[in-house]
């Protein structure tokens, strides 16, 4: 094996004007074109192609609409779209702020570390979870993203 | 380079060892879950598996072996990356292009 790279700080601006970019240009965007876009009316947004491949569900499918709900702070039909999606955001925009961290500085951020069991519980769970919401049976159909 | 803490007991530490002793060698497990979720790969999942390895690891305080656990996993957040992108975009320029034809 090579001297691991993932510990360079970065020497340069690009990623950092990355950062900005999205920051400033990409989110907002983002969520403004959610907002007043509906993905249920327009069907410009990105699909999942696990979806158009094999018509099935990813654990991520609904994640889009399900933004957009929560944007305009339907939390119910955000957690109809996908509800684990939903769990996860708050640790998602956390660890978006330690990449953004890292980014600008070249160094990790410091505190706590998940210990190794969460992490293999949510490979396990987002297996379960991408398996039952395919199943099109009772309680297993709320998973799959849906309407209210 | 800066070194945040001067009283090392190795004088000769370099960067790699600064970064161990911080306890942060990074285990990109965010960007291993939005690879899963975003471009609905299985490559996400061996990557959040990696990740799951660095902390293992560096539980333990086998730094080795938790930096190449860190390689892997940023190694399969790219392939999932760099083959989902192309793939979502594809599927939309197919899904423009269906619409308009």
């Amino acid at each position: 094996m090579t001297e691991p790279q993932s510990l360079k700080s970065p020497r340069s601006w690009g990623p950092r004007i990355l950062l900005v970019l999205s920051a400033a240009v990409v989110v907002p965007l983002g969520a403004t074109l959610l907002y007043h876009f509906s993905p249920t009316e327009y069907d410009f947004y990105p699909r999942c192609m696990f979806r158009l491949v094999t018509g099935l569900h990813c654990p991520g499918c609904g994640a889009t609409r399900c933004v957009a709900a929560l944007l305009h702070g339907d939390l119910q039909q955000a957690f109809a779209y996908n509800p684990l999606f939903v769990v996860m955001l708050p640790f998602l925009v956390f660890g978006a702020m330690r990449i953004a961290y890292s980014t600008w500085t070249g160094k990790q951020m410091r505190g706590y570390r998940l210990p190794a069991w969460a992490l293999k519980t949510l490979v396990g769970l987002l297996i379960i979870y991408w398996i039952a919401r395919n199943i099109d049976v009772y309680p297993f159909d709320l998973l799959a993203p849906h309407q209210i | 380079m800066a070194y945040e803490n001067r009283d090392d007991e190795d004088d000769d530490a370099d960067d790699l060892d600064i970064r161990i002793q911080a306890g942060t060698i990074p285990n990109y497990l965010t960007q291993a879950i939005l690879v899963t979720l975003c471009c609905c790969v299985p490559f996400g999942i061996v990557a959040i598996v990696h990740a799951a390895q660095v902390n293992t690891h560096q539980a333990r305080g086998e730094y080795e072996k938790a930096l190449k656990a860190s390689d892997e996993a940023k190694k399969w957040c790219w392939i999932g990356f760099l083959l989902g992108i192309p793939a979502n975009i594809v599927i939309f320029l197919l899904q423009i292009m269906g619409e308009l034809g």
